[in-house]
């Protein structure tokens, strides 16, 4: 096979970079449209996500198919004839013997001519404006559909899962879902020091969540029941936390009566951090700190809760029509805020703990002196 | 310059996707069979399941990318630029059949990719296209290749090569899958293909220009 004159191999390959480049850039910018109006039709249409990454997937797939797509000889020749009036390089391969010596050496009196430099981007995005253009108008279109049908901009459907939504739905989903990232996979699976269930599965996870909002409830419903619940036994207070229908139950069981035997305040504090979450002013009990929105975050923020709560009880009043618009009601507003800040008010008096094998030994000792006693 | 028709623009890119479409569903009803035919006839050894399919497949392609070989060179070759006479002899243009075969493997790839990603969702899916992708692209880099270049030795190591990588990575898959291993693998692949796309650009492109189908024609 003859060889390529060096300089010649040189300004093809160039030309290569350049319609490699221009190839890449026609892709992307395809890509791009495509996927934007794909987004469109999933968030009008309520597509499951999994059909938004197998077209993700599916695009990506298909780059070396335009990389590799057969290249015409034009984009190779039109250049070099363009410096090679005399066509000696095309007529090097159709020559022989002094022929061919006397056109490689024009050929290489090209040379400098042919290590052209720069303006290879310049090159390859030429002509390209109508895909660009394409590409931003599918984006923008991709917005202002997002903004119409889900009041936020978007990149990429989710499919609409808990995580995602704004402002008071994005609370109440995050509020109830103990995110994934809480779920180690070198989670011990002993109880922690609540009583708790390792979250190591989908099922798991379903239990803390019916978990959370059974104690949601109690802790409203304590509340409602007033200070009647207060003061009584504290030494049971354990006990409720390890009832296993309380921490970890099957979540298609029915939540279980509250206690009125458990404190309030400990009740209050288990549903001010989200229902048995660790408590991030401690600095996370399970080793995730932060709140959510912050970094590596996996510990709902008390504010978000606290409004996921207030939201439930106005949606609870006033039902799932209520809008913050002008016919929102706002008449038991203060009345809900005025019992939910006393929560944090309430204040139990609590006896002095004793075990009850403690209490047992010491009156069975007393019960030993007043017998010696009484024999005396 | 005469501007292209878009019938006569799309027609290769449809014609490419149809190929890759059916070679996919041709092979979804092949593996089914031949797997549950080599549990049959050796039941108990995982190998033949992992390996009938993958011999049946690229056999396929193989086959696949022979009749689009044979169909650009006689058929498509006559029909794609006869309305297209540029101040460039077209008919000793650059071959377009290994392009053709190639992206016809691919859109089989991704189609691949996209039915896995319906099926199973899930993170590592994302992988495929660092470890199915390039396993499939250069097998049939090096079918192509060799096709390209000629003779039945070339063409023979060509399809055990490719015949190798994609048990390699499929047994790989079958099993518990260790990171060291799946890294091994990935790379592996994406060297592959790498090397395997710098020989097509080098050969069958830069020195092709200037030759064109003689490329083909020569003994």
């Amino acid at each position: 096979m003859t060889k390529l004159p060096p300089a010649l191999g040189r300004f093809h390959r160039r030309s290569l970079r350049i319609a490699l480049l221009r190839r890449g850039l026609l892709w992307t910018a395809l890509s791009v449209a495509w996927l934007a109006l794909w987004t469109c039709l999933c968030v009008l249409y309520r597509v499951p996500r999994a059909w938004q990454a197998a077209a993700v997937i599916g695009t990506a797939s298909l780059l070396p198919a335009f990389l590799f797509w057969p290249f015409s000889r034009r984009i190779f020749l039109l250049p070099l004839r363009e410096i090679d009036r005399e066509t000696a390089a095309e007529s090097f391969f159709e020559a022989t013997g002094e022929t061919r010596a006397i056109l490689g050496r024009r050929i290489e009196a090209l040379g400098p001519r042919l290590d052209r430099r720069g303006g290879a981007f310049r090159e390859a995005t030429r002509g390209l404006f109508k895909p660009a253009l394409l590409a931003v108008s599918s984006l923008c279109a991709l917005q202002l559909v997002a903004i119409l049908t889900l009041s936020h901009p978007l990149i990429l459907w989710d499919g609409g899962e808990p995580n995602s939504g704004s402002g008071l739905r994005l609370a109440e989903a995050k509020a109830q879902t103990r995110p994934q990232s809480m779920a180690r996979p070198g989670q011990s699976p002993l109880p922690d020091r609540s009583g708790r269930e390792p979250i190591a599965s989908s099922t798991a996870r379903e239990a803390e969540k019916a978990r959370s909002t059974s104690a949601g409830d109690r802790s409203l419903r304590a509340a409602e029941g007033g200070l009647g619940a207060m003061g009584r036994a504290s030494a049971t207070a354990k006990g409720d936390s390890t009832n296993p229908s309380a921490s970890g139950g099957p979540p298609s069981e029915p939540a279980p009566p509250p206690n009125p035997q458990t404190p309030i305040g400990a009740d209050a504090s288990a549903a001010s951090t989200g229902a048995g979450m660790p408590d991030p002013g401690k600095g996370g009990q399970d080793g995730v700190t932060g709140y959510e929105g912050r970094g590596a975050s996996g510990v709902p923020s008390p504010l978000i809760d606290y409004r996921t709560k207030l939201y439930k009880e106005l949606t609870a009043h006033e039902g799932r029509n209520l809008r913050a618009s002008g016919d929102l009601v706002m008449t038991p507003f203060p009345e809900l805020q005025r019992r939910w800040f006393s929560s944090f008010k309430m204040s139990a008096d609590i006896g002095p703990r004793e075990d009850a094998w403690t209490a047992l030994l010491r009156r069975k000792w007393a019960q030993l002196w007043l017998d010696r006693g009484s024999e005396k | 310059m005469r501007r292209t028709p878009i019938v006569a623009a799309l027609r290769d890119p449809l014609l490419v996707a149809a190929a890759g479409l059916g070679l996919w569903i041709l092979l979804v009803l092949l593996d089914r069979w031949v797997a549950g035919l080599a549990m049959g006839l050796a039941p108990g050894i995982a190998f033949a399941a992992v390996a009938g399919p993958v011999f049946v497949e690229e056999f396929v392609k193989f086959a696949a990318i022979v009749a689009i070989r044979l169909a650009e060179n006689r058929i498509a070759s006559a029909l794609a630029r006869k309305d297209d006479p540029g101040s460039v002899d077209t008919r000793e243009d650059l071959p377009r059949w290994p392009g053709l075969a190639l992206s016809a493997i691919v859109v089989f790839a991704a189609t691949e990719n996209i039915s896995y990603m319906v099926r199973f969702p899930a993170p590592d899916t994302w992988l495929r296209l660092l470890w199915s992708l390039p396993v499939h692209l250069a097998g049939a880099m090096a079918l192509i290749l060799a096709l390209w270049r000629g003779g039945i030795a070339r063409t023979l190591l060509a399809l055990l090569f490719a015949l190798a990588l994609h048990l390699g990575a499929n047994l790989i898959a079958s099993g518990n899958l260790a990171p060291a291993i799946l890294a091994a693998g990935i790379l592996m692949a994406l060297g592959a293909s790498f090397a395997f796309g710098m020989i097509w650009l080098e050969q069958l492109i830069i020195e092709g220009i200037h030759i064109g189908r003689k490329h083909e024609d020569r003994p």
